[in-house]
């Protein structure tokens, strides 16, 4: 009888916790609605964001700024691949265990950082280096803030947080492997190679994980991308994500006719993307722990 | 030296390289708020801490008083709503886990981890603050609450799921009923691991700004009661930031200062806190 009860009593936030979700997306869909029967299929054609006063003349794009989503995400998780790889590497490989211990609170506490001050850092640090280099590569007029400074501070936010993870996959690959791989006679690389190629499944899963962060990061891409409703195609001129789109004109949206629901669904459309990204990374992390604990080799 | 051991040690070495640069570049991603940071607040003094924000181009930065309110009452309020339903939640998911709704509860609570949160934050937009029609303390502590839940429910579920399970048979070998076995022997078992999971409540809540952009408000000259609009350390970094003004900026890196020092000091308790945990 008592344990029944308990199972009654503790359900009521379980059950608390599912309607939140489903709130959540009902919110996002029945908000969504007037800007899709205003605009219609044409909000994925239309390459312009305008809130005007007189609604006739409202037009709203979502693709340039999906577009700038993705495309600062991808240049994200491929700088960060190559950082938390090496990164990895280094600390499992290159140095000695004290070294190790000091790096791994370093990127223990850059991984719960907050992400307005990695965007602080980027407006202060890498927007001025990025507009440097892009003053050598021959742009005029550049300010520095742009779709390739937000992939790098992006990238600076996930590598810590992928770090982590391949590392500790890293680590646990049986010892008998790794012997294996050293009675051979191959050098330090050569292992790291062998393992790194092992544990792939958990490396591409931190990255997709890390995809779904970089995608929907608002504070930090905001503060550095240079906000320019834009199709963006060259890197180091300054574009719009769906976040900073929200994070810059949600405030003012509910005076327009269309504005805010707008919005609504472009949030909707990156919250289905970023799910999308996390459960296959999830998906992936699953297949990693079994081919640690050898179950697939 | 043959062409392999070559081979190695240039690779090594470009290895080594890349890893120093983006450490170092973490490195100044942390220190930065702390050095200039620290030097603002020196240079102001104490009115940094119960003065409002100096008009913009002024001499002086002026302070972040009614900030420091709004962000410890709203923080504290976040993971006041948040640690119980996140609490229980993990003892439901963590007790129940073969039953339906608990699993459906636990794919819920990780769905809710991965909603951006700038998503969570137009979403009390939409149900909370366009009902009240203001932005208000309450609206940041709503919206805030959403983006903890989920880290509370794994952390509560996973300091209960480490403890063997011996210890369950012998506190049903003495007859104890299944709620007394988990909230007077399981929970004070790993309590460590509970208030882990609530410091990490608060650290979360203290950092994140997405969610408060257009929930909070952004009051820094006064305070307004709790369904007032109220403002918290992130979003007045973020709000003067991004101004031309020299001052404003320093406000801006002073503020980075607190919240970075806070940040640091919680995620290394917190990490030192979960190595201990052994059973």
């Amino acid at each position: 009888m008592n344990r029944d009860m308990l199972r009654i009593m503790l359900s009521i936030p379980g059950v608390l916790l599912l309607s939140i979700d489903i709130l959540l997306i009902l919110v996002l869909f029945k908000e969504s609605i007037p800007v899709l029967t205003y605009e219609g299929l044409r909000i994925f054609t239309e390459f312009q964001w305008n809130a005007a006063e007189d609604p006739a003349k409202e037009v709203y794009g979502i693709i340039p700024p999906l577009v700038g989503s993705l495309y600062v995400a991808i240049l994200a998780i491929m700088f960060a691949a190559f950082f938390s790889i090496s990164l990895t590497v280094f600390i499992q490989e290159i140095i000695p265990y004290r070294a190790r211990l000091a790096i791994e609170e370093l990127i223990n506490v850059a991984a719960s950082f907050p992400t307005v001050l990695y965007g602080f850092w980027g407006l202060t640090l890498i927007v001025p280096l990025v507009r440097q280099l892009a003053v050598k590569l021959g742009y005029v007029n550049v300010t520095g803030a742009s779709i390739v400074t937000a992939g790098l501070v992006l990238s600076t936010m996930i590598a810590p947080y992928s770090t982590a993870i391949i590392k500790s996959v890293y680590a646990s690959v049986p010892l008998s492997y790794i012997e294996a791989i050293a009675s051979l006679g191959a050098t330090k690389i050569e292992r790291a190679i062998i393992v790194l190629r092992m544990i792939s499944p958990a490396i591409v899963s931190s990255l997709l994980l890390g995809f779904g962060r970089a995608v929907g990061e608002t504070t930090a891409v905001t503060l550095v991308i240079g906000n320019a409703y834009r199709l963006p195609l060259d890197p180091f001129l300054p574009a719009s994500t769906v976040t900073s789109l929200i994070a810059n004109n949600f405030g003012m949206a509910t005076y327009y006719k269309y504005e805010y629901s707008a919005l609504m669904f472009a949030a909707l459309v990156l919250l289905i993307i970023s799910s999308f990204f996390s459960y296959v990374g999830l998906r992936l992390a699953n297949v990693s722990v079994k081919i640690v604990r050898g179950e697939q080799l | 030296m043959n062409l392999r051991s070559i081979k190695n040690e240039i690779t090594l070495m470009l290895i080594a390289l890349s890893a120093v640069f983006i450490l170092l570049a973490i490195f100044s991603l942390i220190s930065a708020p702390l050095i200039f940071g620290l030097r603002v607040i020196i240079e102001a003094g104490l009115p940094f801490f119960t003065t409002t924000p100096a008009g913009p181009g002024e001499e002086s930065p002026g302070g972040i008083y009614y900030t420091l309110i709004g962000s410890v009452l709203m923080i504290s309020l976040s993971v006041a709503i948040a640690f119980p339903i996140g609490f229980f939640s993990g003892v439901y998911i963590n007790e129940y886990s073969q039953t339906k709704l608990a699993t459906l509860a636990e794919s819920a609570s990780h769905f809710l981890s991965e909603v951006p949160s700038i998503i969570l934050g137009i979403f009390i937009y939409a149900i909370y603050v366009l009902a009240t029609k203001k932005t208000s303390l309450v609206a940041g502590a709503l919206s805030l609450s959403l983006a903890i839940l989920p880290y509370t429910v794994v952390q509560v579920r996973e300091s209960l799921r480490v403890i063997p399970f011996t210890y369950r048979e012998a506190a049903y070998s003495l007859g104890l009923p299944r709620w007394k076995t988990v909230f007077f022997v399981l929970v004070p078992m790993n309590m460590r691991g509970i208030l882990v999971g609530l410091l990490s409540a608060f650290l979360r809540a203290f950092s994140e700004t997405a969610p408060v952009l257009f929930t909070a408000g952004a009051a820094f000259y006064g305070f307004y009661g709790l369904d007032g609009p109220s403002s918290t350390l992130p979003l007045l970094v973020w709000n003067f930031a991004r101004t031309p003004y020299e001052n404003w900026q320093k406000l801006a890196w002073g503020a980075s200062f607190i919240l970075a020092l806070v940040s640091i000091s919680l995620s290394l308790i917190i990490r030192k806190a979960t190595k201990e945990v052994r059973f």
